[in-house]
């Protein structure tokens, strides 16, 4: 198989993932876990489109996949496209949305504590709160330059955070995707799933973790 | 100006090669040298692209300062283009072949007046408009070898890859389920399983 074929043909795997993604977070009550990260929240949220072919579903809703019409979507062959993501981590919350097939980010909002764009006073307010006479001097502001700079490296910073984390999903997902306990173990909870049935968390949980390096491995 | 500011929406590209030694100054010179020239009326093109400042558009003078974050190459890339409406195009082109045909005492344009007439008539009109600019943020972070391009356009992006190319001689290489896991070590470089891969199926037969 050529590089670009690896590329183009096996995009549907992040669909896969979204769709794995979403599953998890509604089998584990929007709890998801990496070795390296811990336990974190993650759920769908907004928006959820899904596709296959020319057919699609869009769905906007607090909770998107959570309605019968995702799930119908499913059973009728489509995959999530792109979905609106919560994770909250280390006390802080972060939204985007996910574009499966290219993993691409949109909208990504995070919690930083510099460069907001933080209004000035009005000039009225204060004097209504009795502080208008008062004013006292602005403290001398850090060079604009610097400030940039600061804002910059506080956003890449939770950005890379963000997408080590993304990674490491995405890398215990591929170890499953390509061994046997995907046919085994998540395409048939997945599927009960999608029909409404409940599904065992814990007896999910445990079909679904390697016994063995050889079943860890390669189907 | 979405690396600095605001929401991000992006796409993240891998830099296979590795930095020569002398990085900055090579990158420095090569992003001097393709640094935006702004449009000018008379000029042959009606779109060119060149980087500026990060989040400044109309700040072409790139200093060491300006680019190198501390471990990040940080970069606009701007591109201009002439958006002259079409309806205005038209009717000066057909006030300019009546008056050319009047002038000649003839009734029809061959191929070669219609195109040089046009052309005339653009340049013409491109002196009482501006052209339209458009800047992406760019963030290459060294120390990862991965490039955010605060854009998810594909003729953009297309653009944006080629000038890469041209200044620092490194092809991107979008990010992609395949790459990713390739990435991350999770498949090897030919790895078989991938290859073999087929999509999942949900939806239950007997339905």
């Amino acid at each position: 198989m050529q590089q670009v074929d690896r590329i183009e043909k096996r995009r549907f795997v992040g669909r896969e993932f979204l769709f794995w993604l979403w599953f998890e977070s509604e089998v584990f009550d929007a709890t998801l876990a990496t070795s390296k990260h811990g336990p974190f929240g993650l759920w769908l949220e907004r928006k959820l489109v899904l596709s296959a072919e020319k057919e699609s579903t869009r769905i906007t809703a607090a909770l998107p996949g959570a309605g019968r019409e995702a799930k119908e979507a499913l059973l009728r062959g489509q995959l999530p496209q792109s979905a609106g993501i919560r994770i909250a981590w280390r006390e802080t919350e972060t939204s985007f949305v996910l574009n499966a097939e290219q993993l691409s980010l949109s909208g990504l909002k995070l919690q930083t504590a510099l460069g907001k764009d933080e209004e000035a006073p009005s000039p009225l307010l204060e004097e209504m709160k009795g502080g208008g006479r008062k004013r006292k001097q602005a403290p001398a502001l850090p060079d604009e330059s610097d400030v940039m700079r600061e804002a910059f490296y506080e956003r890449m910073r939770l950005t890379q955070e963000l997408e080590a984390l993304l990674e490491a999903l995405y890398a215990d997902f591929v170890a499953l995707r390509l061994s046997s306990l995907w046919a085994s173990a998540v395409v048939p909870a997945a599927r009960a799933w999608a029909q409404g049935r409940d599904v065992d968390a814990d007896a999910y949980r445990r079909a679904r973790t390697p016994r063995s390096k050889a079943q860890s491995k390669r189907a | 100006m979405p690396a600095l500011k605001g929401s991000l929406t992006y796409a993240r590209f891998f830099v296979q090669e590795a930095l020569p030694d002398d990085f900055r100054q090579r990158f420095m010179k090569s992003i001097r040298h393709r640094a935006m020239r702004p449009l000018q009326a008379d000029d042959e093109e009606s779109q060119r692209s060149g980087w500026c400042a990060v989040g400044e558009p109309f700040e072409l003078e790139l200093d060491y300062d300006r680019v190198f974050y501390d471990g990040f190459v940080n970069l606009g890339f701007r591109t201009d283009h002439w958006a002259i409406p079409a309806q205005l195009l038209r009717a000066k082109l057909r006030e300019a072949e009546a008056a050319y045909l009047q002038k000649k005492g003839r009734e029809r344009l061959s191929r070669s007046e219609k195109t040089e007439l046009k052309e005339l008539i653009t340049r013409k009109l491109r002196k009482s408009f501006v052209p339209v600019t458009r800047a992406v943020d760019l963030s290459w972070s060294l120390s990862e070898n991965v490039v955010r391009f605060f854009s998810q356009s594909p003729r953009t992006t297309l653009a944006m890859t080629e000038l890469f190319k041209k200044s620092f001689g490194s092809e991107l290489v979008p990010e992609a389920p395949y790459t990713l896991a390739l990435r991350l070590g999770a498949v090897a470089a030919e790895d078989k399983l991938w290859d073999e891969l087929e999509p999942t199926v949900i939806p239950v037969q007997e339905r």
